[in-house]
C-alpha cells in the first residue's frame, strides 16, 4: 500500500515538472495522457527532460527524449534511470 | 506559346574541410575521404573535443588585404572566395556582365555568428563600446552584398533563410529568376561559419550531435556532426550561356518549396513528399526517371528513417533502384551551406559519373533498407539526380539537376 503511495506522489512529481515545463494545469494531465494530445511539441520534450535531468541528477539518453511519447513512459523511464543510477541524489 | 526559359549551372565554387576549391571537394568526396575529424573545443562544460566538419587551412589574408580582413565576418569571406572561384569558373568578371541582368541569392542558416558573439562577449564582459564597423559586419545579408560590390552586380540580390535548407531555397529562387526573365545569370548558393562554443553548445542541448562521427542511415547512428563552409554556383538563362559559348555542367531542371505546419524540430512526412513531388512536376520528371537522391541524411535517428520512408512513398518500387547518398558523412552538416555543398555534389556526379558515398556506414538499419552507396564511391550513369533539403521548423526544398 506504501509503495502505491510513493509510486502515486512520483508520478505527480514527474506530472508537476511536465506541467511547469509546458505552461499546462497538471490536473489536466493524466497518466495516461499522450504528449500528443497535451500538445506537447518536440522542444517541449527537451525542455521537460532537461528540467527531469536538474531534478533527479540524471542523465536521459538521448534516443529516449525523442522516442517517449506519453506520460506512463516518461514516468516509468525516469524510475529506471533512478534505480540504475550510481549516485542519486 | 509561353517560352519557358530554363537554367544551367556553368560555374562552381566552394570552401569545404577538404579546403579551398571544388577541386579539393570533389577529390575528397568522390574518393571517399573523412572531411569530419575530432577538433579540440574550449569553453564547453564537460566538453573537449568534437568531431566537426571545420575548414581548415583557409587563412583570410590569403584572400584578403589586413584592413578588409577584419571587416568580413568569416561566412562572408568564405561567400566572397566561394564566388570569385564560381565567376572565374564560368569564365565571368564584371568586365562581360551586363550588371542589371545579374544577381546574387545566398542562404544562411544561422547567421554571421563569428561577429554577432563577439560583439555580445565584448559587451557583457563589460566592455560597453561596439566597434562602428559591428553591424554592418553582422548583418546576416552582408555576404550578398560584398558579392553585389565586388562585381558590381545590380540586379536580383538578397539572402534566404530556412535553416538547413536555406541554400536549396536560394538556388531555387536563383532558377525562378532565371524562368522568369528577371536576371540572365545569378549567384547562388549559402554560407555558414557558425562552429562558436555557445553555438555548439546550444546544438549539444538538442541532444542530436554524434560525439563519433556521422553515420547516416546506418545502424548505430547518433546524430549530426556540425561542419561549416560555403557553396556558390552561377545559375545561367541557357541561351545566354549557349551564346557566350560557356560550358554547361548540367540543367538545374526543377525546384519546390513546402512547410510541414507541424513541429520544430521533428520531420514530417507530408511536406517533404509534396516538396519532392512537385520538384519532379516542376523539372517535368517521373520518379523512376530519377538516378541519384542526394538525401539530406543528417544520421539522426528520426530524420533518416523518416526521410526513408519517404522516399519508398514518393518513388515506390522505383525507390529500391535509387541511388542514395548522405555527402554529410564525409563534409558534416554545413546548414545553411550543407545544400550548395550537396548540391555542387549531385552537378559533379553527373558530369563524372561518379556518386560519392555514404561513409561510416556500418550495417543495415530495419528502419532504412534502401541503397545507400555505403562507403564506397561507385561509377554510375546518372542523368537526373534530386538533392533534399528538410530543415528545423519544417521548412522542406528539393532541387531536380539533369544532365545537359
Amino acid at each position: 500500500m506504501q509503495d502505491v503511495v510513493i509510486e502515486n506522489q512520483f508520478q505527480q512529481e514527474v506530472i508537476g515538472i511536465v506541467a511547469k515545463s509546458c505552461n499546462l494545469l497538471p490536473e489536466n494531465i493524466a497518466p495516461d495522457s499522450s504528449f500528443e494530445s497535451l500538445g506537447i511539441s518536440s522542444l517541449d520534450a527537451l525542455t521537460i527532460a532537461f528540467e527531469l535531468e536538474e531534478r533527479y541528477s540524471i542523465e536521459i539518453p538521448d534516443v529516449d527524449v525523442y522516442s517517449i511519447s506519453d506520460i506512463k513512459q516518461l514516468v516509468e523511464g525516469v524510475e529506471k534511470l533512478l534505480c540504475t543510477d550510481t549516485n542519486p541524489v | 506559346m509561353k517560352i519557358v526559359k530554363t537554367a544551367v549551372i556553368t560555374g562552381l565554387g566552394c570552401i569545404t574541410p577538404y579546403g579551398v576549391g571544388v577541386d579539393k571537394f570533389w577529390q575528397g568526396i568522390s574518393t571517399a575521404q573523412a572531411g569530419i575529424h575530432k577538433h579540440a573545443v574550449t569553453g564547453i562544460p564537460g566538453l573537449s573535443e568534437l568531431p566537426l566538419g571545420k575548414v581548415t587551412g583557409y587563412r583570410g589574408t590569403e584572400h584578403f588585404n589586413d584592413k578588409s580582413v577584419r571587416l568580413l565576418d568569416l561566412a562572408t569571406q568564405y561567400a566572397l572566395v566561394s564566388a570569385r572561384e564560381a565567376m572565374q569558373d564560368a569564365e565571368l568578371s564584371s568586365a562581360n556582365l551586363d550588371p542589371e541582368r545579374a544577381g546574387v541569392v545566398l542562404g544562411t542558416g544561422c547567421g554571421l555568428r563569428e561577429t554577432n558573439d563577439e560583439v555580445l562577449e565584448n559587451f557583457h564582459l563589460g566592455r560597453r563600446t561596439v566597434p562602428p564597423y559591428a553591424l554592418a559586419k553582422g548583418l546576416f545579408n552582408a555576404p550578398c552584398s560584398h558579392i553585389s560590390i565586388e562585381y558590381g552586380i545590380r540586379g536580383p540580390c538578397y539572402m534566404v533563410t530556412t535553416a538547413c535548407a536555406s541554400s536549396n531555397h536560394a538556388i531555387g529562387q536563383a532558377l525562378q529568376l532565371i524562368q522568369t526573365g528577371a536576371a540572365d545569370i545569378v549567384l547562388a548558393g549559402g554560407t555558414e561559419a557558425v562552429l562558436t562554443p555557445p553555438f555548439i553548445q546550444a546544438w549539444r542541448s538538442m541532444r542530436i550531435l554524434d560525439f563519433e562521427t556521422c553515420r547516416p542511415f546506418s545502424r548505430g547512428r547518433q546524430g549530426l556532426v556540425l561542419g561549416e563552409g560555403a557553396g556558390i554556383v552561377v545559375v545561367e538563362e541557357e541561351n545566354h550561356a549557349r551564346a557566350r559559348g560557356a560550358a554547361a555542367y548540367a540543367r538545374l531542371s526543377g525546384f519546390a518549396c513546402t512547410a510541414d505546419a507541424q513541429d520544430m524540430t521533428r520531420i514530417g512526412t507530408l511536406g517533404p513528399q509534396a516538396a519532392i513531388k512537385q520538384a519532379l512536376r516542376s523539372a517535368s520528371l517521373n520518379p523512376e526517371d530519377i538516378d541519384y537522391v542526394n538525401a539530406h541524411g543528417t544520421g539522426t535517428v528520426l530524420n533518416d528513417a523518416a526521410e526513408t520512408r519517404i522516399l519508398k512513398q514518393v518513388f515506390g518500387s522505383h525507390a529500391h533502384k535509387l541511388k542514395i547518398s548522405s555527402t554529410k558523412s564525409m563534409h558534416g552538416h554545413a546548414l545553411g551551406a550543407s545544400a550548395a555543398l550537396e548540391f555542387i555534389a549531385v552537378v559533379k556526379a553527373i558530369k563524372h559519373g561518379i556518386i560519392p558515398p555514404t561513409l561510416n556506414y556500418e550495417a543495415p538499419d530495419a528502419d532504412c533498407d534502401l541503397n545507400y552507396v555505403a562507403n564506397e564511391a561507385r561509377t554510375a550513369d546518372v542523368a537526373a539526380a534530386i538533392s533534399n533539403a528538410f530543415a528545423f521548423g519544417g521548412l522542406n526544398a528539393v532541387v531536380a539537376v539533369t544532365r545537359t
